[in-house]
């Protein structure tokens, strides 16, 4: 036993910490935020397009897709997961954890998994077409070679080269997942406009040409386990993530109380807004191990999908418990474009529930209850 | 990160488990549940079962009743003993206070007396820090200790909510020896032996099932052989100790064995149906792994000898503000039937869940309040009040 950073993860650590300097996580925190109530036709501005895809470069140099898409380290995932949530920085990376999982579950037929952890290859999971992150159904034609189905909440969309379209055949009980090519004419994009002010999109297919069907059939029988293992290692990072975000909302607001002057002194002196803050510390360090716990058992061999889940229904209201507080102890100030605790506020709550509802996950942990 | 047990611990944890598993361990568990009114656990065979194997101070030298194991494998006993709800009270106070302060700070002299008898389960050392107005303010205590020649001392003065000491053998003493200008200067720890002519121990009753005691100390004689570690420097050895002894595994485990009888007495009441009730239940769960996640880094950052003051501030704090929500939930859950004593007959789960909510308060209370422990994490982890 030895519970502090490895060598590795510590390399992690450092290396993206040489890229998340504080300026730049600055920049990363507003980058790819669209204007207010922007709407469907809100492309980005192009130096932040630009801005985006090089930060994205400086990423797969430092090999974070191949962390993301690895299924033995996800000790160093989980690190650098943390302190690109501090940064706030949105990325098709969660897709890209559960993309691989579904990808490594079946023979490779068209060389999906070595673009997605060079990172010169992006896709997005277009899985739901409601709240619930399950899976929605999809039209299959002819012998599978088209399909017609509609998702909501695809993330990164636009600038994904492949859809991965999970969905069960209506009256079906199986599961598919079709590879879909992104820029042809079947497929239809609305940017969805969120709170969040990023890149969420409904995806209408109209039978859209489909380049392969992982485990070769829309009914691959191999389906609900490659998507459970999806989900768990999607959590896991998500969790990171979150617990990240509560972190930086945390430093921020910490920052801004040292500063603050009132009555005659800095608010941290004051015992309720510190004793507040002390509390999401220690909360924000009990979830944080929780999540190394859950990837230690991952890399070790071990079922981490209870970890994950319970790290994941703990990050996600720790994130939002974070945020408001940030907005409260920033004042009114906080509610103001020109200040970042609204965007880990808005960011937070979109994220703490992308991949479950606290209600759902507190179901779905409850039936691993003796008994339950 | 490496949660990993080595395998050596993990058989160790199966022994200690096994042990604590066996028909005279779960009579005796049984027994304690049915304890008459005002009736509490003292030195229980089973911290002689453990102490006959070098377990109850695992990580103490051999020639002091320990095994020569770790931190590691210290934490695994209080761990299983609380999971398996074996009262720790004594254990706690016995070796992972008083015990720990003189195997550290001790002389030879001092450790060959006083610990193989704390470490075999045949004597109980206790705390005696806090006075009527000090609370957590411990720098405020005015309990004396008057030089009375030949380097001895005499102790006057009143100590409150001491634990166990009824059962005692000796007590550890934090007592004003110099008068300084800052406050934090001039006090020593003693051990008291409690049999003596000038302690008195009388009981102050609370809703516990454990007892509280008032000990006066009316003028007895103690020599240099009582005093542990530098004359004048108590504060900083307290300061010390309260580190190594503040993981929050005790506490983890004891919350978990309460959570642990609530669960399956949902699961027995058949209100595990309920879903509002299991999704209450899954999420106190999630808290209770969390904690226990926190707690292990402690223990390994003790193995390392690195204990990190806040951190493990925030595990205790974490831990036993669970607590709380725990006997909450049980009530909720488990209905008047939860609120029924051990003594009325027709309790839920032998009245423990009943105990634990009379119990629940100590937690948050002991070894540093709540709101000492954010107080920490905000001016030494967070720097607010610099």
């Amino acid at each position: 036993m030895d519970i502090r950073l490895s060598d590795r993860q510590a390399g992690v650590r450092d290396r993206l910490g040489e890229l998340l300097t504080p300026d730049v996580v600055a920049t990363l925190r507003r980058l790819g935020e669209r204007p207010l109530g922007a709407g469907a036709a809100a492309e980005p501005e192009p130096a932040e397009a630009a801005a985006r895809d090089s930060v994205w470069a400086v990423l797969c140099e430092l090999e974070i897709p191949a962390l993301a898409t690895a299924t033995d380290r996800h000790a160093e995932l989980v690190v650098a997961a943390d302190l690109l949530g501090h940064a706030l920085y949105v990325s098709p990376l969660t897709d890209h954890v559960a993309a691989a999982r579904l990808v490594r579950a079946a023979p490779d037929r068209l060389g999906l998994l070595s673009g997605l952890a060079s990172g010169r290859r992006t896709v997005a999971l277009a899985v739901r077409d409601a709240a619930d992150p399950g899976p929605s159904t999809v039209e299959v034609h002819g012998d599978g070679t088209r399909i017609s189905a509609h998702r909501r909440f695809v993330a990164f969309a636009a600038g994904a080269d492949q859809l991965l379209v999970v969905g069960r055949p209506p009256g079906d009980a199986g599961l598919g997942v079709a590879v879909v090519e992104r820029d042809q004419p079947g497929v239809l994009l609305r940017r969805q406009d969120d709170i969040g002010r990023g890149d969420l999109y409904a995806v209408t297919l109209r039978e859209a040409t489909v380049l392969d069907w992982l485990g070769g059939s829309p009914q691959w029988t191999d389906a609900p386990a490659a998507y459970a293992a999806a989900l768990r290692a999607a959590r896991l990072y998500q969790a990171a993530y979150l617990v990240g975000l509560a972190r930086g909302a945390l430093e921020l607001t910490v920052a801004y109380v040292k500063e603050r002057q009132q009555f005659g002194q800095p608010v941290a002196r004051f015992q309720a807004p510190a004793f507040r803050l002390a509390a999401l510390h220690a909360r924000t360090a009990a979830v944080g191990d929780l999540v190394h716990l859950g990837a230690w058992e991952a890399d070790d061999g071990r079922d981490f999908g209870p970890t994950a889940l319970r790290a994941l229904l703990l990050a996600g209201e720790l994130a939002r418990d974070a945020s408001a507080e940030a907005i409260q102890l920033h004042g009114a100030y906080g509610m103001t474009e020109r200040c970042d605790a609204q965007r880990f506020y808005r960011r937070a709550a979109v994220d703490a529930i992308w991949l479950g509802t606290p209600g759902a996950l507190r179901t779905e942990l409850a039936r691993q209850l003796p008994g339950g | 990160m490496d949660y990993a047990l080595t395998p050596a611990q993990e058989e160790f944890r199966r022994e200690v488990r096994a042990l604590l598993a066996e028909p005279r361990v779960r009579k005796a568990v049984e027994e304690i549940a049915h304890y008459r009114p005002r009736e509490e656990p003292a030195l229980l065979d089973v911290y002689r079962w453990l102490g006959e194997r070098g377990w109850l101070a695992a990580n103490w030298p051999v020639e002091y009743g320990g095994s020569g194991r770790t931190v590691v494998e210290s934490a695994i006993v209080t761990e299983e003993m609380a999971l398996a709800g074996v009262p720790d009270d004594a254990h706690v106070l016995s070796i992972d206070i008083v015990g720990l302060f003189v195997l550290l700070e001790g002389t030879p002299e001092q450790k060959r007396r006083f610990l193989p008898p704390l470490a075999s389960g045949e004597s109980i050392a206790t705390v005696l820090y806090t006075e009527p107005h000090c609370g957590s303010d411990l720098a405020a205590l005015t309990t004396r200790a008057e030089p009375d020649g030949d380097g001895a001392w005499r102790l006057y003065g009143r100590k409150v909510y001491n634990q166990k000491s009824q059962f005692g053998d000796y007590a550890l003493c934090a007592a004003r020896t110099a008068e300084a200008e800052v406050r934090f200067h001039g006090i020593t720890l003693f051990l008291v032996p409690l049999r003596s002519p000038g302690v008195t121990i009388a009981p102050l009753w609370s809703m516990e099932n454990n007892r509280f005691n008032e000990i006066s100390l009316d003028g007895i004689r103690l020599t240099t052989d009582h005093v542990i570690g530098p004359v004048d420097a108590g504060w900083q050895l307290i300061n010390k100790m309260l580190l190594l002894e503040r993981t929050g595994i005790d506490f983890h485990g004891k919350v978990r064995y309460w959570f642990d009888r609530l669960v399956a007495y949902a699961a027995a009441t058949g209100a595990l149906a309920d879903p509002v009730a299991t999704t209450q239940l899954a999420d106190l769960d999630a808290r209770l792994h969390a904690a226990r996640a926190l707690a292990w880094r402690q223990v390994s950052n003790l193995a390392r000898h690195e204990p990190d003051p806040v951190s493990s501030a925030a595990s205790k704090w974490y831990a036993t503000e669970l607590a709380r929500a725990v006997v909450r939930l049980a009530t909720d859950l488990g209905g008047l039937p939860a609120t029924l004593s051990t003594w009325d007959g027709e309790s839920a789960v032998d009245g423990v869940l009943e105990a634990a909510y009379r119990t629940a308060p100590t937690l948050t209370l002991a070894s540093g309040t709540s709101e000492i422990m954010l107080y920490l994490i905000a001016s030494t982890g967070l720097e607010l009040f610099s």
